[in-house]
């Protein structure tokens, strides 16, 4: 049957949707009525026929309304947008003892819980409706034990009834376990205008007896009671219920107040039909009692419903309508008889009639309802069964696809849509409130939680990387430094561009200043960060030389060299170009860090809480530590030019044995002579020094420069290179060290470099450099000394001393040069913590770096008012088996009087080392030599010269079992007194070779105030002593501001 | 129950979008979006040559040559921020001269000059670049000059009124209404004289709250001039 274009499905998401299972009836087409004047959308699922399309006829063309078949079912999850209610009829059952099969159980109960998953699927509202007279029945049989259920044959143990109560069940279930919003209404009879006369209920029948004149017969005692509902109410009541917000998962019964027996109806309707009624009592067999009374569910009233229609009134349209039926049909029944055939009408008339359209013409009207009833009831378990097929069908079929993506497509789009249905409930005010709300959430959100957050989580991970960057360049790890602070970089950067959004808006809220704070604090540590990428990222190259050099050295036994190459090695000029190249960045980089780390030194950190000013004091420590670390790796690029990345260069390294001291720090007592190209070594000649090396003449003035400080003097025609050691400046050391070697060795030397035996051993300790193993003796940081005097057992002499050195360098160096890579950070920091202790020296005539080391030079003829310099210079070569290093304190005491002289006392104790040994006291050029007193030799020959020099005044003692001697000494006042501010620059030499320690007091006459103090020592400003005594580590000066 | 869970997952998810924020990295501009054309953020280099033939370079990228008759050499697409210059003087044998090589800070807007003539090593060459930096004052109409050099206590005269030097750097305020004739000085080194700030008024006023950086290398005399 084709279904007009009218009630065909409407593809519509806009109008709440509603469907109704078993709508075509009086009851579902009031409720139709009603969701559609309200501006629904209802479908109506029940048998498509031309009486049910008949009936739509009272909705016009504008009305949305549906109308679709029982087997539609499965199909409508796909064909519908939107289902908001579902009414399903499941009220009319007249034959409670009517059997079915279990396969028609399972039919219904499929089609239900499709239609249950349905709007499930939508989450929409479901309303059930059952029958109290159902309900009323299972009751009854439970207490009677009536077993209308059973039966002898197993196809047959369901009622019809029992699929109501099953029903019941599984809404209940669905409420329940899928949370869908259910509820239950179990009707009473339905009586009244239009009522359904189909279904041959007790009432019904007693209606139509009525109207067609016949006797009311009453089963039993006629107390059996009902319970009825007008039509109109019931319509109401499951309007009310659907629509209420509290008959969610509950049962109701809607009907009227009070039950009625089957002798009170029988009595009303004798009262409204023409009164000529008989009632009349039939028994029954079955020897069971009248269904009596029982209490319902609760009733709807509670909700607010109540029946508006009168019992009495509903009797009496009912009387009318089933007045208005029976006309009908006889009508049909006369239309009917008049298109029958002649011989039907004949064989009707002779009751011999064999089939059932002629039996249909004499038959009783009761009888033809129960018959039309059961079509009816056929028609629509065919279509159930349809449905259910199809169901079946569908759940087989796996979904394609495109069926796929629409399910998830619609579902989320409903799911959206839902969402505004929430306002539906809502005031303007509320509506308004939760905009507003919303977006305030919205804001802060956006604005204040999500950039807290970020913030937060950037310092945090900026922190932690920054407590990971110190070791990776400890470690010289540069690539790994490189990416942390790439990081932290982005980190910073983007906290950065966050706060500067919050500029404008935090001058409303008055933070304007703790937001700069946090700014400038952001863009100091974006400069620290900047500056280490500057380092690390230029530094790299080098590490590309470092992890591929190889060692082309080999250890030899014979005394022309301990060292020598087998190859040239390989060329690595375009890495260390890179590295020259990128000096540069380097320069920039630290001066980055060093600005950022006075910035932030500066800054006041009290203001903010003392978690967080922990955290950054903590950071801005390890900062410091980290540019101290980085410091190195400044004086690393200008490895690449000391290598060779361009020429060829050649550098010579001199040990010095300073348990033999000298006043250039030692006995010089061996050498190695590298040459470099593109960072491989090209040329190694290590050596013991011997007196063979050829010393240029040397002029009587610089024969008398280098007797200045030395009581055993030096002849011209027997100078050896170990004369020159008396040089106190190293720079005039370096410079006549070149000029002997050059000569000797015939090329050109571009660095001069010294060690001495606490050097050498320090660098022995190197990570992963190998042992040092010499005339079987192992040569390490703690037992240097032992094992050299060890080896020279039966040997004491220089010259073995001096050969032994020699071995230990070249081993060193094989060894150093074997584990490159792996050495080459600690060998760094060994070499520059050595160089702060001014346990070697570095001299480079051409390279950039002189220029740098220059910075740290001090010249005390030229930067000082008033010096003391002590040296001392042990002279016998067989003096050899001194097993520790020289302790020296000078213990000084200046006095400057009131006319701004000076004049000092020093004593100077000192380990004596035996035979051999001169210690000269060198002073400023302006001392008086007159004014010189000496004190403390024990005897009383000549045992001390005073030598007056072009830069000094030396006092040279020889000495013999002393350790202590007292100078004391005038200056030639310089200093004019004009009452104002008068600086002086008094300096103390280190004892090269030596730890040097100084007890130094400077007393002022009393005219005389100290007002500054340049360096360390701690003063009272307008004192006139003050005193302080520290171990030196290097040359100092002390700048006095008197007044 | 199920509310307080979907309250909780929200604030999860709700922390975790923070954490991740991906709104931060939109670089939308409203300037794009409205089509319109936004000005280039560029800077520019000046090199004048003051003798022999020099190779310029920004970021190890070649950009160009400039000799005495051609200067100088323009380059007007450099995009702020520090960048690499390096200035090499053409030889036949490598490694003749030494190489300007220096890590600039461009500023939008704005020029850097350099002006040079590089000898074989640092000490032998002379010449002088200048370059801008926002200022932290606010100085109408005048910018900060801040004088480096390589040698201490030299003399620097600007227009005929002489300052001593006392170290290596010295800070002087300037005007913008006109150009100064700058003369650099030493004992024992070549004077080094040249002209600052542009010449029309209106570059000139472009200065206005930034800072000149003036380094000034003087070359050592090789040979004692008394």
């Amino acid at each position: 049957m084709r279904v007009p274009d009218q009630f065909k499905l409407k593809n519509t998401i806009k109008y709440p949707t509603s469907i109704i299972v078993g709508g075509i009836s009086k009851l579902g087409l009031e409720v139709a009525e009603s969701l559609v004047e309200q501006g629904g959308y209802v479908i109506i699922i029940d048998t498509v026929n031309e009486e049910s399309i008949a009936r739509l006829g009272t909705f016009s063309r504008n009305d949305l309304v549906s109308l679709l078949d029982y087997s539609s079912i499965p199909h409508l999850e796909e064909d519908i947008r939107r289902l908001d209610y579902v009414f399903y009829f499941n009220h009319e059952i007249v034959d409670f003892k009517n059997k079915i099969s279990t396969q028609e159980f399972l039919t219904f109960s499929n089609y239900l819980d499709a239609v249950l998953t349905l709007a499930t699927k939508f989450e929409a509202k479901f309303l059930l409706t059952s029958s109290i007279k159902v309900n009323q029945v299972i009751l009854s049989e439970a207490e009677l034990s009536l077993g209308l259920g059973s039966s002898d044959k197993v196809t047959h143990i369901y009622t019809e009834m029992e699929t109501q109560k099953y029903a019941e069940g599984l809404v209940m279930e669905y409420g329940e376990k899928a949370e869908l919003d259910v509820r239950i209404i179990r009707l009473g009879e339905i009586i009244g205008d239009e009522m359904n006369f189909r279904n041959l209920t007790s009432f019904t029948e007693f209606i139509l007896n009525a109207v067609r004149g016949k006797a009311l017969e009453l089963k039993k005692d006629g107390l059996e009671n009902e319970w009825y509902i007008h039509l109109l109410d019931a319509a109401y009541a499951l309007i009310k219920a659907q629509f209420g917000s509290k008959t969610s998962a509950r049962i109701f019964s809607a009907s009227y107040d009070t039950s009625f027996s089957h002798l009170a109806i029988a009595y009303k309707i004798q009262e409204y039909s023409d009164g000529k009624t008989e009632i009349r009592f039939i028994r029954e067999n079955d020897n069971l009692p009248s269904l009596k009374l029982y209490k319902p569910a609760k009733s709807l009233s509670d909700i607010g419903w109540v029946p508006k229609i009168s019992f009495d009134k509903a009797i009496r349209e009912s009387v009318a309508s089933a007045k208005i039926f029976l006309a009908e049909k006889n009508i049909e029944k006369i239309k009917r008889n008049s298109n029958a055939s002649l011989s039907s009408k004949l064989m009707s008339f002779l009751s011999l009639a064999n089939d059932d359209s002629e039996n249909r013409l004499n038959e009783d009207i009761l009888d033809t309802m129960a018959r039309e009833h059961d079509n009816d009831k056929k028609v629509k378990k065919n279509r159930l069964v349809l449905g259910h097929r199809d169901l079946k069908k569908r759940r087989r079929r796996p979904k394609t696809r495109k069926e796929k993506f629409q399910d998830i497509f619609w579902a989320g789009f409903t799911r959206f849509a839902n969402i505004f249905t929430f306002f539906r409930n809502k005031s303007p005010l509320e509506i308004g409130a939760l905009f507003v709300s919303v977006t305030l959430l919205i804001f802060v959100y956006f604005f204040a939680f999500a950039p807290f957050i970020y913030l937060t989580k950037n310092y945090t991970t900026a922190i932690q990387d920054t407590e990971e960057l110190l070791d990776f360049a400890n470690e010289k790890n540069y690539e790994q430094l490189t990416s942390k602070t790439e990081k932290i970089k982005i980190a910073l950067e983007d906290n950065i561009d966050l706060l500067s959004m919050y500029e404008f808006s935090s001058k409303f809220i008055t933070l304007e200043d703790e937001l700069a704070d946090i700014q400038e604090i952001n863009d100091i540590y974006a400069l620290a960060i900047s500056g280490i990428i500057d380092v690390s990222e230029n530094i790299d190259p080098l590490n590309v030389y470092l992890n591929e050099f190889y060692n082309n050295t080999v250890l030899r036994s014979g005394n022309e060299s301990y060292l020598s190459i087998n190859d040239n090695g390989v060329d690595f000029s375009a890495e260390l170009s890179k590295v020259e190249g990128n000096r540069i960045y380097l320069v920039s980089g630290l001066e980055k860090l060093d600005k950022a780390i006075e910035r932030l030194n500066k800054r006041d950190y009290t203001h903010l809480p003392e978690y967080i000013a922990t955290r950054i004091v903590d950071m801005n420590l390890k900062l410091s530590e980290l540019k101290s670390s980085l410091e190195s790796s400044y004086y690393e690029s200008y490895l690449a030019e000391l290598l060779g990345a361009t020429n060829q260069k050649t550098h010579l390294i001199l040990v010095l044995d300073n348990t033999r001291l000298s006043p250039i720090g030692g006995d010089i007592s061996a050498f190695a002579l590298v040459t470099f190209k593109g960072g491989s070594v090209v040329d190694i000649v290590v050596r013991p020094v011997t007196d063979s090396l050829e010393i240029p003449t040397f002029s009587n003035e610089e024969i008398a420069y280098l007797n200045t400080n030395r009581f055993s003097l030096i002849n011209a025609t027997d100078i050896e290179l170990n004369d020159f050691s008396s040089l106190t400046d190293f720079r005039e050391f370096a410079f006549e060290m070149r000029s002997v070697f050059e000569n000797e060795y015939e090329r050109d030397i571009d660095g001069v470099i010294t060690l001495n035996l606490n050097s050498l051993s320090e660098l022995l300790s190197v990570n992963q450099i190998g042992p040092v193993n010499v005339s079987g003796l192992d040569f390490n940081e703690s037992n240097f000394l032992n094992s050299l005097n060890n080896a020279q057992v039966q040997n004491e002499n220089v010259e073995v001393r001096r050969d032994l050195i020699a071995q230990v360098l070249a081993t060193f160096l094989y060894n150093e040069f074997n584990s490159y890579s792996n050495t080459y950070s600690d060998l760094v920091n060994k070499i520059t913590s050595q160089l702060l202790l001014d346990n070697i020296y570095l001299d480079f005539d051409t390279s950039n770096i002189q220029d740098e080391l220059d910075k740290n030079y001090i010249s005390f003829a030229e930067d000082t008012d008033s010096y003391i310099k002590v040296t001392t210079l042990m002279n016998d070569p067989n003096n050899v088996n001194i097993s520790k290093f020289s302790d020296i304190n000078i213990a000084l005491e200046t006095s400057i009087s009131n006319e701004l002289s000076l004049s000092h006392k020093a004593t100077v104790n000192f380990t004596n080392l035996g035979n051999g040994q001169e210690l000269a006291v060198c002073l400023s050029r302006n001392t008086d030599p007159d004014s010189v007193v000496v004190s403390g030799l024990t005897s009383d020959s000549l045992r001390y010269v005073i030598n007056e020099g072009e830069d000094d005044v030396c006092i040279v003692m020889r000495i013999l079992s002393e350790n202590s001697v007292t100078i004391t000494w005038k200056e030639f006042s310089k200093f004019e007194v004009n009452g104002g501010e008068t600086i002086i620059q008094l300096g103390v030499a280190r004892v090269k070779g030596a730890r040097t320690t100084l007890d130094h007091t400077i007393k002022l006459g009393n005219n005389l105030q100290i007002s500054n103090i340049e360096s360390d020592i701690s003063f009272v400003p307008g004192s006139t002593e003050v005193g302080y005594n520290k171990q030196i580590l290097s040359d100092q000066i002390t700048t006095l501001s008197i007044r | 129950m199920r509310r307080l869970l979907t309250y909780t997952l929200i604030l999860l998810f709700g922390t975790l979008l923070a954490l991740w924020s991906p709104w931060l990295r939109w670089n939308i501009s409203i300037a794009d979006l409205l089509g319109a054309e936004k000005p280039e953020s560029i800077a520019g280099l000046q090199v004048f040559s003051l003798a022999g033939e020099l190779n310029i370079y920004v970021d190890d990228e070649f950009q160009g040559t400039v000799t005495t008759d051609n200067s100088p050499y323009f380059i007007n697409n450099i995009t702020p921020g520090e960048r690499r210059i390096r200035v090499e003087r053409k030889s036949d044998t490598n490694g003749a001269y030494w190489n300007f090589n220096r890590l600039i800070s461009f500023e939008e807007g704005n020029d850097v000059v350099i002006s040079y003539n590089i000898g074989p090593s640092e000490e032998f060459s002379t010449g002088n670049f200048i370059y801008t930096t926002k200022s932290s004052e606010d100085e109408k109409n005048r910018a900060k000059l801040n004088f480096k050099l390589n040698v201490e206590d030299s003399i620097i005269s600007i227009d005929n009124i002489t300052k001593v030097v006392d170290g290596y750097t010295v800070s002087e305020y300037v005007n913008l209404d006109k150009q100064y004739s700058v003369k650099v000085s030493k004992s024992g080194y070549e004077d080094l004289e040249f002209t600052l700030l542009p010449s029309e008024s209106e570059l000139r006023s472009e200065l206005e709250g930034h800072d000149l950086n003036v380094e000034v290398n003087l070359m050592l005399q090789p040979v004692l001039v008394e």
